[in-house]
């Protein structure tokens, strides 16, 4: 890629992460949750994630930010390898790496309050000198996120869904992250507030130059905010393009199916030819050859369950790559 | 085929009784989905919870009407009504994890819904409940009648939760968020199932969703819901591409719109999504106007003075707003 050249600000080559699953004393196999995914992200740009549960795209995640042990495969941040780093080696570089989740109900202490919860890093990565100058840099923060300077002294119950996201960036923001990845950040969040939240991220991202890694199943969404976009199927990148591309020109028939099953605002659209679809299969039992040829309306038996296809380009200089021995037409 | 006039809800708490859902109206025919959309608190689940009373003790339905084949479910003595539920009217929810006993096999259960309402054995039960797995997509029905929930992946809880509703050939079902914890993927093939037995049965459905689009997609008439009123209600085509309620408005412009952000506003910037200021009020804020007054863009004066009526916009169109004429030509 291109902008691997220019030098990313994350750039992940062949990263696995391995499972040992088991139920009962008999049952023992491995869950490759992410298979030999490699990318690249660029300061103040957005890659999008998208994918079914179970696709491992929150492994993934967590795996580009460390906060999970890669089984293979290579991590740079910012030049530098970070594969092998120590947890205390790995510490003063967690500021500028921050993370966003889905449910703040359940990743904020629910016996701090909100001033607590933003203050934590910046004492953790002592950031600041005094609790009065933690408690100034907390307002302008709460500030910055669209929260009044009263919701400081209130506990995560107190507040709404939309609030506690806020809370949950503010808290991300505080140490001055570059790379922020958020797992599902809206799909918590009514239609209403998930606009204010989408925008608010488009601001941060203008004002501060962040490099965000969004993860979601809502395609429409992802699309509309991200620069790039990932496609994961059972651990891996099927598809990968410039956000604009998808729009018109997705070739993968995972891509395809995933698009028309989100329905947009208007009413009284085309007819799905998805009941052939099933559910998505278990990462415990991949199928063969491409992983999924079980789904796939395009699938030719031989082919496409003998030999998994290798992510390749569409077409020169596009910067999109499927992995797909018959690609739909562009 | 169900009728529902001027339903009105509220919750006790202490000694005050807090309205959640207050004067709502609507129509449900044969073969058709109504779709009963809104943001969270808006008072759609209430609403689908009263048409059964399944409300909660503390809920007190303080007035209207819910007639089904000419009696009104609301007064019904409490025998007969059980003979409606599950048999006449099913019910989807949203979480089948919480709707399914666990310690009883997906079979049994479907088996045991239809001898509830039906003579019949429990042998011809259980080839039906095979049948109708195998009707909600299910594959290899006859060995997953015996699997118990947690066997199951969310989206074949979903389809099991469904063939237990659709077991006695209901006429209505109410089915509320059903798909709301799927992939995408699994929705889309579950509202189309749905889809299908409609058309084949004729059954009547109030589908209750926070997603804009799969009412758009799904329904042939929606009810949108604010702050426990029905605010703009119509046939779905005419409602989604002429909302005359600002609150429609606004919700179906802050929807991202096909394509990315980045090619739309100026070169190299995202354009930002529309939204609405403000939020939601509580069921105890005193509002004597309008309850959308304090968010909306073209309040006047006249709008603090009273709640406006839900009036007639175009054929079969109705809103709440007293400029819902002039809201087909201006913004949100």
């Amino acid at each position: 890629m291109s902008e691997a050249a220019a030098g990313a600000l994350l750039e992940a080559e062949g990263l696995s992460k391995e499972f040992r699953a088991g139920r009962g004393l008999f049952r023992r196999g491995t869950l490759r949750a992410v298979d030999g995914v490699s990318l690249s992200l660029g300061a103040g740009r957005t890659l999008g994630l998208v994918g079914e549960s179970g696709c491992g795209k929150s492994t993934l995640g967590r795996l580009l930010l460390k906060l999970v042990e890669p089984s293979a495969g290579r991590l740079v941040f910012e030049g530098r390898d970070i594969t092998a780093l120590s947890p205390s080696r790995m510490r003063p570089l967690r500021r500028r790496m921050q993370m966003v989740f889905q449910d703040h109900y359940a990743s904020l202490d629910p016996r701090m309050n909100v001033r607590d919860i933003v203050a934590e890093p910046l004492e953790v990565h002592r950031l600041v000198g005094s609790r009065g100058e933690a408690s100034e840099r907390v307002g302008a923060l709460l500030a910055r996120v669209g929260l009044r300077p009263e919701i400081a002294a209130r506990y995560p119950h107190e507040l709404s869904g939309g609030q506690r996201q806020r809370v949950g960036i503010a808290r991300a923001l505080a140490a001055g992250p570059r790379l922020v990845v958020c797992d599902e950040p809206l799909s918590a969040l009514d239609v209403s507030v998930q606009a204010q939240v989408v925008n608010l991220l488009l601001d941060l991202q203008d004002e501060l130059g962040l490099a965000y890694v969004l993860i979601s199943h809502d395609l429409r969404l992802v699309e509309y905010v991200s620069h790039e976009v990932a496609v994961l199927y059972l651990g891996r990148v099927v598809e990968r393009a410039p956000a604009e591309r998808f729009a018109t020109g997705a070739r993968h028939p995972y891509t395809r199916a995933l698009r028309a099953a989100v329905p947009g605002a208007s009413p009284g659209q085309k007819r799905l030819p998805l009941l052939s679809l099933g559910d998505p299969p278990s990462p415990l039992r991949p199928p063969p050859g491409c992983s999924f040829h079980p789904r796939c309306p395009r699938a030719k038996p031989g082919t496409c369950d003998a030999e998994a296809p290798p992510l390749r380009a569409v077409e020169p200089g596009a910067g999109h790559e499927v992995a797909c021995w018959f690609p739909e037409g562009g | 085929m169900l009728s529902v006039r001027g339903l009105t809800v509220a919750f006790r708490r202490g000694d005050e009784a807090l309205r959640a859902v207050s004067d709502v109206s609507f129509d449900v025919y044969r073969g058709k989905t109504l779709g009963l959309v809104g943001e969270s608190g808006c008072g759609k689940s209430v609403t689908s919870l009263s048409l059964l009373r399944l409300l909660p003790e503390e809920a007190l339905v303080e007035g209207g009407s819910v007639l089904f084949e000419g009696c009104d479910l609301l007064s019904l003595p409490e025998r007969e009504l059980r003979r409606v539920r599950g048999r006449k009217i099913a019910m989807v929810f949203q979480d089948p994890m919480t709707s399914l006993n666990p310690v009883y096999t997906v079979g049994w259960q479907i088996v045991e819904a239809i001898r509830i309402h039906e003579s019949v054995s429990r042998r011809a039960a259980r080839e039906r409940a095979v049948g109708l797995l195998r009707s909600v997509g299910i594959a290899d029905p006859a060995s997953r009648v015996d699997a118990y929930p947690h066997e199951l992946s969310g989206g074949m809880r979903q389809r099991a939760l469904l063939a237990m509703a659709l077991a006695c050939g209901p006429e209505l079902l109410v089915a509320d968020e059903p798909t709301t914890a799927l992939d995408v993927t699994v929705q889309a093939q579950i509202l189309e199932l749905l889809r299908g037995f409609q058309e084949e049965r004729g059954m009547g459905m109030v589908l209750v969703s926070h997603d804009l689009g799969v009412v758009a997609r799904y329904a042939d008439e929606v009810a949108v819901m604010y702050a426990g009123r029905v605010v703009e209600r119509g046939a779905a085509r005419s409602l989604f591409d002429d909302a005359r309620h600002p609150y429609t408005r606004g919700l179906l412009a802050s929807l991202p719109p096909e394509g990315a952000s980045w090619h739309r506003g100026a070169p190299g910037r995202p354009a930002r999504l529309p939204t609405l200021e403000g939020s939601v009020p509580g069921p105890g804020d005193a509002l004597p106007g309008c309850r959308f007054e304090p968010r909306c863009s073209r309040r006047r004066p006249p709008c603090r003075e009273g709640e406006p009526a839900l009036l007639e916009v175009a054929p079969g169109h109705r809103a709440r707003c007293l400029y819902a004429n002039e809201a087909a030509e201006a913004g949100p």
